[in-house]
């Protein structure tokens, strides 16, 4: 009788599946951040050249850069003010009032909200020099002056105020999503019974909406507190971080530095800095506000 | 405490009429259930008197005041939700407590009452525990605690027994009963479980279809339905109910004709309860048939008679079989249990059919001694 030639099956090494992943990985995370760290320790200027090892740059950083200071102060109103009145304020608000007015109506306002979200960011920073052009054919200009006001230049006068105001509407629209969702899937019937428990409209908001929000909301401040600390492209399309550094955040800053005046090797230090701040932020908000919990499990009502 | 009373009370959304022109009084103190299939309304009308839905037409008042236009705030309703509805931030005594919240009422005087709401439902123990941390059973209790808190003008139970186990729903049933009956607050409780309704309530508003079908007590709708949907809504197994035609005195069920108990004519429905049919030996029934199926239950059999009248169920208490498959039996009724129902399924009262034991059983009998 003939025994059928029965191979072995031998399961291929889960390494190979990886392999692809790894590699993405290695080439375009892991390999930017090494080189950076290296780029850092050395005098790497406008020639590309690496003459020594130095530990200069962050001395530079430390002791002799006299806008640091001014940087990290625009840095945290930046990131403070975007975050708190836009990313999740006006997000939240629009969260809330989406779903309290008629479902088509409400899809309709978030699918306006979406829309800069989707635009190209050079034309979104168009609109906005448009808007704020203090020439009449500016938008704002235009508003002032029908009702007989002083010109404002933004650019100029309160590039801060500008670039929160660009960065919030188009950042409010993450929060909106995740919350809305958040809103929707509160069950009627706990709404219900804070209505007949005595609470009003609002109490409703304060005692049942609310505490359904604290959980996304933690999330969402982590997540956009540290995306606002590394993205720059629409402050430097529309202010470009000036009036001199008057809106320079950390991120620009390092931007500027290295490719504006060619000082590589510094902006790299300076990249390593807002990566150790990065992870300091992302560490403590984990430990503040418990991120296990909102990772775990959900805790579902027994139906 | 309240009395409650509806007044032509309807609800549509668009075109859809969820609540036909109702008409209701419920005694202060009551303990009403509003008893049906899926759809019929009963939901809506518990909506309705909470204040969540506000009535399209109608009025609906609480001893004499309409409250058509309260908001739910300002009704002093208590209500238990089928899945509970526990604020899941906050612990028990927190959710017990947060009805007291919205009234103007003293501190110490408020830990009071939730400590007694707590105390009477039996959850004293578990007030530092948030929802995700209790069982179905107990979730329930803290419901219950929270809507017996604010002393409601009336306490709406929208199917509170139905996400328990078996044996807690029993518990849980009398423990409701006995609380309303201490506390003897006007109790409305929505349901779709016969069991439940019969067990409880005082009084049943039977409805299907947005209407009310029947309203009266649980012996009412058992024993004297007044159409055909509360006659086989009611009662497991349900009611036997067969088609048939009558002349004169004779009612035509298929291939059988039985005596009706004064004259008729058109089309009617019978209807026996199977624990009312008695299984004899066949000549001594005016109806009699052969068993196609037996179904022991244990503390009853559940047979099946095929009968030229159709198939009908007989139900007989205790644990023997008393009749094998294929044997002939004759099926006996009292009189005043055999229902019948004119052609609009509207039961027609003091009309019957004759199922006793065969008047000319006794000369059957004697005959062939002659």
């Amino acid at each position: 009788m003939a025994t059928p030639n029965l191979r072995t099956h031998r399961p291929a090494r889960p390494v190979l599946y990886l392999l692809p992943a790894i590699g993405l990985l290695t080439v375009f995370f892991l390999g930017p951040i090494i080189v950076n760290g290296v780029i850092a320790f050395t005098d790497m200027g406008e020639n590309l050249r690496i003459g020594k090892f130095t530990l200069l740059n962050f001395e530079r950083i430390v002791q002799r850069d006299a806008r640091i200071p001014t940087v990290l102060l625009t840095t945290l109103i930046y990131v403070g003010a975007t975050l708190f009145f836009f990313n999740v304020g006006l997000g939240a608000l629009l969260a809330i009032t989406t779903t309290a007015i008629p479902e088509r109506l409400g899809s309709f306002f978030r699918g306006l909200w979406l829309l800069p979200r989707m635009s190209p960011a050079v034309l979104y920073g168009i609109l906005w020099i448009w808007i704020a052009d203090p020439t009449p054919t500016g938008l704002l200009a235009q508003v002032t002056s029908a009702f007989g006001l002083p010109v404002l230049n933004l650019r100029n006068d309160f590039p801060l105020f500008l670039i929160i105001l660009a960065n919030g509407i188009v950042g409010a629209s993450f929060a909106m999503v995740i919350l809305t969702s958040a809103v929707r899937s509160i069950p009627s019937h706990l709404s219900n019974a804070a209505r007949v428990d005595g609470a009003s409209e609002w109490g409703v908001l304060r005692h049942v909406v609310a505490p359904a929000l604290s959980q996304p909301i933690r999330f969402i401040t982590l997540y956009q507190a540290l995306s606002l600390m590394t993205t720059y492209e629409y402050i430097l399309l529309i202010t470009g971080g000036g009036p001199v550094y008057d809106s320079t955040p950390y991120a620009l800053y390092i931007y500027r530095r290295a490719f504006e005046n060619g000082a590589y090797a510094y902006g790299a230090a300076l990249a390593l800095g807002l990566m150790v701040i990065g992870i300091v932020v992302t560490l403590l908000q984990w430990r503040l506000t418990d991120m296990r919990s909102t990772f775990a499990a959900p805790k579902i009502e027994v139906l | 405490m309240a009395k409650i009373t509806l007044n032509n009370v309807t609800k549509s959304w668009g075109e859809t009429h969820v609540l036909k022109p109702m008409n209701l009084t419920i005694e202060n103190g009551e303990f009403v259930a509003i008893l049906g299939p899926s759809g019929c309304g009963k939901s809506t009308t518990l909506f309705l008197l909470a204040g969540l839905y506000a009535p399209s037409a109608g009025e609906i008042t609480f001893d004499g005041h309409n409250v058509g236009r309260v908001d739910a705030r300002d009704r002093n309703v208590g209500i238990v939700f089928q899945s509970y509805a526990l604020y899941p931030n906050l612990t028990v005594r927190e959710n017990i407590a947060f009805p007291l919240r919205f009234k103007a009422m003293d501190k110490n005087e408020a830990a009071r009452r939730v400590e007694e709401a707590a105390a009477l439902v039996q959850i004293g123990a578990l007030l530092d525990r948030r929802p995700s941390q209790l069982s179905g059973g107990q979730q329930q209790r803290v419901a219950l605690a929270r809507a017996l808190v604010k002393e409601p003008n009336i306490l709406l139970l929208d199917e509170p027994l139905s996400n328990l186990d078996a044996t807690l729903r029993i518990t849980m049933r009398a423990e409701l009963k006995a609380i309303q009956k201490r506390l003897g607050f006007t109790t409305l409780i929505v349901t779709h479980d016969q069991i439940e309704a019969i067990t409880m309530a005082d009084r049943i508003i039977c409805m299907n279809n947005g209407e009310i079908a029947q309203i009266g007590t649980p012996d009412d709708l058992y024993r004297r339905p007044a159409n055909l949907f509360v006659a086989g809504f009611i009662g497991t197994p349900p009611m036997n109910l067969i088609k048939g035609e009558a002349a004169g005195r004779q009612l035509r069920l298929g291939q059988a004709a039985l005596d009706l108990s004064s004259d008729r004519s058109g089309s009617l429905t019978l209807g026996i309860r199977p624990e009312d049919i008695a299984l004899v030996a066949a000549d001594k029934a005016a109806l009699s048939g052969s068993i196609t199926a037996v179904e022991p239950m244990g503390r009853e059999v559940f047979y099946t008679v095929m009968t030229p009248a159709g198939p009908l169920h007989a139900l007989e208490y205790g644990e023997v079989v008393r009749h094998l498959p294929g044997t002939s039996v004759g099926l006996v009724c009292k009189q005043e249990l055999t229902l019948l129902f004119d052609q609009d399924g509207r039961r027609i009262a003091d009309l019957h059919v004759n199922l006793s034991h065969r008047a000319d059983t006794r000369a059957a009998e004697l005959a062939p001694a002659n």
